[in-house]
């Protein structure tokens, strides 16, 4: 019967594709990975639970090493024609989410062992979102890029309702599913008519025709689909006006799970984004340079405005991650003048930003283990009791506010030599605004250094508390990069040396 | 030259004293200030052999003029951190790249002071930092006259404070972290002085800045002292942004290079359009005005008072303050042609120095706290030298800063001394008093400091200050040295005149009258008294390193040391014209300084023989009792006027008359228009005005962020409709505009 | 072909299902306004897949799975919203805010 079948299909219509086991290697690692773990879960139930963190670690650890390997390795390789690419920077950006993943892992494993949540499914949800962004960082086709969205949206939709019984982690939950539903119906929809006047899902096809078409025939509806297709990422990455989401969620989801939020998803829209925008929408400069431009200059400015009248110090990351979100689009509205240096300039603050921001959580889930409390005050009186942790804190927020000598001065350094390097109006202008907000931004972060070190103690508590080892582990990586970026900044632009894909965007 | 390539290891070491005493501090039986003081020692004998070998290695420079010596004097820089001068080495006698400048850009007729034409020979030396695509960006030293100096100053100073802090902060709760701050913050400093690109600089000036904040605050116990580093921060964060600006824009000015003698030589020799050099120069200011405290940034400087007396000496008065006004003078070029100061009469860089000149000595005399005395005077002090690098008295601000260090440096540890002795008060006004024979050591290095201060011939204040008032050519006879700065030379006399009234201000209520504090004072220990006596003798004698040129019956070689070792000649320095010395401004500037003296020295000695200062001039009653009792009730008069007086009764009215009418009218006038006047612009302007808009633009800034979060409702559907209509209103606006 | 009818279709689809999004009280029902817009997606989808090849076809059918996964997950949190709350009208849930 089914010999009868296979003689039915032409031959020629049929061709099996030749697949480069190598090049998606992270990603099938990945993929075994959360399987292994959902398997083991419903099989042995309980008696697996203590050995999730550790497995989901090895899994996510595991698959640094095909990474590794193609690093050295060095070619590009292009996959199932062209949709899907494995060159240096999305071995960069591989290395970073898997990195990423295993530093809120190590956050997670007292936290969620000595909550009341479920443990096993947590680490197969955050494994299986880390499949999503791998899937992101190569991905050059519209559907396999949507693909990768769902995949790392939808489990962190679960994580953040996580804490059942609580409601504010329900709302948060809500909030984040019913906002991000929504962009990615706008997406959906952009993408749709993407489609329709480029042909293709494949991004290189899209953009000969966006050159095709120009301003001529069709051009409104091009503009509308950029327009919603990147509005869909910008939700991602908490640009304002799209950001309102950030904070209830944030706030309300569990720690590491903002830490996961904050960092690697925010760091996925960017993705997308660059994925978009550089090798796709880079054919129209004159809509895509002021969309930026807008959507930078909002976000940066109203991020660090409402950031100072925070009291909590996680809505006040939130708002400092959408100003920061601001300072990594800039780079975007120079896009046609200084391509390169714009792109290494996101890439590289990107890893920075997920290296102090990660910190920057880490700390304070070693805080609220014991003040129970996440508002700014009840830090006060931090350095007499914790001293150690205010320093790590003191040079997590340094970082974030930009001052040498840790990395966070290097990210805006790069960002500002983009701007200016781009020598056009619109790029001087964003440097100054951008010059402006980081004296502001200098301002909230430095408020809460200052409520470590100066004030009191609320109610006179100084008794110390253990901190696991774990995540002592996940500040030591953390504090580690961030010094290490800013003095060094030579390893990053290392290992982020774009020149092959500089030759292929020159083409 | 192995100085000069090794200067590394100055930095290096305060570094490692550093790491020594954060780790091992607390274990040392001196709770690491030994480590500290034996580090600090071990640099300045360093820099000590390093101008050493400097004064040799200019002394010993080959005969050469013109530009090919220029070209050649290039040689000792390392090809891999100057483009120029890795083109001067592929060119071989790097005459080529010399052209733009000729003997004929040089002033005709100028007068030369001294100056023999022989070019300096920089030696910078430098390691990759970090490449950034096809940019290489280096880190290293660049060992010239000015770095020396500054690598002399700073050692000196800090050690000298090391040693007065060991008695100072004894018993000091966080006693090994004071001393491994210090020895950070010089570490910083060095770090800054011996930058070899700009990059370089903005990493030490931001380091220089977060180890102020850490001294500033050392009390942080006490909210008004971590409030006060704050502010010190945030000010200057505000300059960061200026320096950042100014540093991209001379980065893609100088074609893509950040090595400072790169954006000098090619500053000077117009390879760079004049209005990128102003912008350049411009934002630069910005960062002046607030690491150097002029006006309208120097808020910050006399609130950050708080922090312990020896931090004040080191950071407000000798060395932080000072980065502004190196960094001017180390990318001189840029700011000499971007500001065009050769040949104009005002420009942005004079003005802001004489307001600031002016206003902070007015500020001066009304504070009762003797270090923000002290304070404004250096916010005045840095007015001084800003107003001549604006003016093109580029050594003489060079000059004004070295001898400055020394007296302020005194007068500082002289105020701690009392403090000391006075249990931790600085009201001048209300705790001391009387101070002058139970403290000997401290009343008489307080006092040279404060004649050297004023300007008193021959101490070293006199010479610095008076070059600076000659560099302003403006006074008959030192015309036109780089232009005529009239308003400069005007203002900068009023300001040394009020400076040299405040300091008697001072004196008087800290050593004379009766002592009003509590407790008993006594005079410090020898670590806190040496310290002051080595300050006030350098203090005193400073100025002999730059006696003047026109001194020509002094041996050869003995004037104008300073000009010849410090100042750059050749391709990366502009080509400046020194005023020569006039004897006339010289009598004209020590009278001006001695009129301020004698006038305070009359309002404040005199009135408060009668115990009842400043009431005359209140009430009429008042003034004819007072009257009664300077007379001593007319018992004296009785013997002297109509006894004694039947022979000299003429003259001793008429003597009578003058003093009474004439003298104290004067006194009382100057007294009442400086103390009202500057009261009024205490209270007017600097509090109300400057910290209002500074306190105005952040509350501004939190306000808008109130309304804001307004935005924020926590309703899904409220979030979603603001998503939506942003959707339409960015897709409408973009379909219609671009189409 | 009735491209520009199909397209109108979609626009009014989508419009219709933002609506819902933006106006309805009941959780449930604008999870339902977002299939609205989902399927206008998957109109816009097809049609130009007449003129574009399979490519448009197969991407409706992944925004069909993907649109049940979702759903699936948005009725989980709704339901364990109306567990702890006892109701699913989303203008109660603002208990995070400024």
């Amino acid at each position: 019967m089914i010999a009868t079948l296979l003689q039915l299909l032409p031959e020629a219509d049929f061709l099996s594709p030749t697949i480069d086991w190598h090049a998606i290697a992270p990603e099938m690692v990945i993929l075994v990975g959360s399987l292994v773990l959902i398997l083991l879960d419903s099989i042995k139930l309980d008696k697996a639970k203590p050995f999730m963190p550790t497995l989901a670690s090895l899994v996510l650890l595991g698959a640094m090493i095909p990474v590794i390997t193609l690093a050295i390795d060095g070619s590009t390789r292009v996959l199932f024609g062209g949709s899907y690419v494995v060159d240096s920077m999305s071995l960069v950006l591989k290395a970073l989410f898997l990195v990423s993943a295993y530093i809120v892992v190590l956050m997670s494993t007292n936290y969620v062992a000595d909550g009341d949540y479920w443990e096993s499914e947590y680490y197969s949800l955050i494994v299986a979102a880390v499949l999503g962004m791998l899937v992101m960082c190569s991905a050059r086709d519209l559907l396999m890029i949507f693909v990768a969205l769902e995949l790392l949206s939808i489990p962190a939709y679960m994580l953040a309702a996580w804490r059942k019984g609580d409601e504010k982690s329900n709302e948060a939950g809500l909030k984040y599913y019913l906002m991000g539903v929504f962009a990615s119906a706008v997406l959906l929809y952009g993408m749709s008519l993407m489609y329709g006047v480029g042909r293709s899902t494949r991004l290189d096809v899209i953009a000969e025709n966006l050159v095709r078409i120009g301003d001529g025939r069709g051009a409104p509806i091009v503009t509308l689909a950029m327009i919603f297709v990147i509005i869909g990422f910008a939700f991602k990455v908490s640009a304002v006006p799209f950001h309102t989401w950030a904070p209830d969620t944030y706030e309300g989801a569990p720690t590491p799970v903002t830490a996961f939020l904050a960092v690697a998803s925010k760091t996925a829209g960017f993705v997308a984004l660059i994925q978009i925008v550089f090798y796709c929408f880079a054919a129209r400069p004159d809509i895509i340079q002021p969309v930026f431009a807008v959507l930078a200059i909002l976000s940066m400015t109203v991020g660090n405005l409402i950031a100072l009248k925070q009291t909590n110090v996680v809505r006040m990351l939130a708002y400092s991650g959408i100003a920061q979100a601001g300072f990594m689009l800039a780079p975007f509205a120079v896009i046609e003048t200084n391509r390169e240096q714009a792109l290494s300039s996101i890439v590289i603050y990107l890893v920075i930003y997920a290296a102090m921001n990660l910190g920057a959580f880490a700390v304070i889930i070693a805080i609220t283990r014991k003040t129970r409390s996440a508002e700014i005050s009840s830090l006060g009186g931090l350095f007499s009791y914790m001293p150690g942790l205010t320093v790590v804190m003191t040079i997590f927020l340094a970082s974030l506010a930009g001052i040498p000598p840790f990395g966070g001065w290097y990210a805006k350094f790069g960002v500002w030599q983009a701007l200016i390097g781009g020598n056009t109006a619109l790029g001087y202008a964003l440097a100054i605004i951008m010059a402006i907000n980081t004296v502001v931004a200098a301002y909230y972060y430095l408020n809460v250094a200052k409520t470590m070190w100066f004030d009191e103690a609320p109610d006179g508590d100084t008794a110390p508390v253990k901190i696991p080892f774990t995540l002592i582990g996940a500040m030591g990586i953390t504090v580690v990069a961030t010094v290490l970026f800013g003095v060094l900044p030579g390893l990053l632009t290392n290992i982020s040396d774009f020149s092959p894909v500089a030759a292929a965007l020159g083409r | 030259m192995w100085f000069f390539t090794h200067v590394w290891i100055i930095p290096a070491l305060m570094a490692l004293s550093f790491l020594l005493i954060l780790f091992f501090g607390k274990k040392m039986p001196k709770k690491g200030a030994e480590i500290g003081i034996v580090f600090v020692g071990a640099a300045f004998v360093l820099a000590l052999l390093t101008g050493g070998n400097w004064i040799a290695w200019s002394n010993d420079n080959p005969e050469g003029h013109g530009p090919a010596a220029e070209g050649a004097a290039l040689a000792n820089v390392d090809p891999s951190c100057s483009s120029v001068a890795a083109e001067a080495a592929a060119v071989g006698e790097g005459v080529e790249q010399v052209e733009g400048k000729t003997a004929a850009s040089e002033p005709a007729g100028a007068e030369k002071g001294g100056h023999e034409e022989v070019a300096t020979r920089p030696v910078v030396s430098c390691v990759n930092w970090f490449e950034n695509g096809d940019q290489t960006i280096s880190i290293g030293t660049l060992v010239d006259g000015q770095s020396v100096l500054l690598l002399i100053v700073v050692t000196l100073i800090s050690l000298l404070v090391h040693v007065f802090s060991t008695d100072y902060v004894h018993g000091d709760r966080r006693y090994t972290h004071y001393f491994a701050f210090l020895s950070l913050f010089t570490a910083s400093m060095l770090f800054f002085v011996l930058s070899e690109n700009t990059l370089q600089m903005i990493v030490g000036w931001e380091l220089v800045g977060v180890c102020s904040f850490a001294l500033i605050g050392h009390w942080w116990e006490e909210k008004p002292n971590s409030d006060a580093a704050l502010k010190a921060f945030l000010t200057n964060r505000v300059g960061d942004i200026g320096l950042l600006v100014g540093v991209i824009v001379l980065y893609f000015a100088a074609g893509k290079s950040f090595s400072i003698l790169d954006l000098n030589i090619l500053a000077n020799e117009g390879g760079i359009s004049h209005n990128l050099l102003l912008i350049g120069s411009l934002c630069l200011i910005t960062a002046v005005m607030s690491k150097s405290g002029q006006f309208i940034l120097h808020t910050w400087l006399p609130d950050a008072m708080a922090g312990p007396t020896p931090v004040s000496a080191l950071i407000h008065a000798a060395t932080m303050v000072v980065a502004g006004v190196y960094m001017v003078a180390r990318l001189y070029p840029v700011f000499f042609e971007g500001l065009s100061i050769s040949g104009s009469s005002v420009n942005a860089l004079s003005m802001i120095g004489a307001i600031t000149a002016l206003f902070g000595a007015m500020l001066a005399f009304v504070q009762k706290d003797i270090k923000k005395v002290l304070a404004y005077s250096t916010v005045s002090q840095l007015g001084f030298m800003v107003t001549a690098l604006g003016v093109g008295a580029w050594t003489a601000a060079l000059f004004h800063l070295f001898t400055h260090a020394f007296f302020k440096a005194c007068l500082f540890l002289g105020a701690g001394s009392l403090s000391h002795a006075c249990h931790h008060s600085f009201n001048m006004v209300d705790d001391m008093g009387g101070l002058r024979k139970i403290m000997p050591k401290t009343f008489w290095t307080y006092l040279v400091a404060t004649a050297a201060l004023a300007g008193v011939f021959p101490l070293s204040g006199f010479w610095s200050k008076d070059e600076i008032l000659a560099g302003t050519g403006s006074f008959p006879g030192t015309q036109g040295a780089n232009g005529e700065y009239h308003v400069m030379l005007v203002m900068l006399l009023l300001a040394a005149f009020c400076t040299a009234a405040y300091m008697t201000r001072t004196i008087w209520y800290a050593f004379y009258g009766e002592y009003r504090g509590h407790g008993t004072p006594h005079e410090s220990g020898p670590r806190i008294t040496t310290p002051l006596i080595i300050l006030a003798s350098l203090g005193a004698i400073a100025g002999i390193v730059n006696l003047p040129a026109a001194f020509d019956f002094l041996p050869e070689g003995a004037q104008t040391r300073f000009e010849h070792y410090v100042e750059p000649v050749g391709l990366y320095f502009p080509a400046i014209t020194h005023a020569g010395f006039n004897p006339a401004l010289a009598v004209v500037s020590v009278l001006v300084g001695l009129a301020g003296i004698g006038l305070a020295y009359l309002y404040f000695f005199k009135d408060a023989f009668a115990g009842l200062h400043g009431l005359a001039e209140r009430n009429k009653v008042a003034a004819f009792f007072k009257n009664i009792l300077v007379n001593k009730y007319y018992f004296d008069w009785l013997y002297t006027t109509v006894i004694v007086g039947f022979v000299k009764g003429p003259l001793a009215r008429a003597a009578n008359w003058f003093s009474a009418n004439v003298i104290d009218g004067l006194v009382n006038l100057v007294g009442k228009t400086a103390v009202g006047s500057g009261n009024w612009v205490y209270k007017n302007v600097d509090q109300k005005v400057v910290d209002g808009a500074v306190n105005g633009a952040g509350s501004s800034a939190s306000g808008v962020g109130a309304m804001l979060r307004l935005t924020q409702t926590g309703r899904i559907q409220q979030y979603a409709a603001l998503f939506f209509a942003a959707v339409a209103i960015l897709a409408g606006v973009f379909v219609v505009v671009i189409g | 072909m009735l491209l520009n009818q199909f397209l109108l279709l979609s626009a009014i689809l989508f419009t219709i299902g933002v609506y819902g999004v933006i106006v309805r009280k009941n959780g449930v029902l604008v999870l339902m306004s977002i299939e609205l817009v989902l399927n206008a997606v998957n109109i816009n989808l097809i049609v130009f897949s007449t003129y574009w090849g399979i490519a448009g076809q197969v991407f409706a059918l992944f925004t069909i799975a993907i649109a049940a996964a979702e759903v699936g997950v948005g009725l989980a949190i709704v339901l364990l919203i109306y567990r702890n709350q006892r109701s699913v009208d989303i203008d109660e849930l603002d208990e995070m805010k400024g």
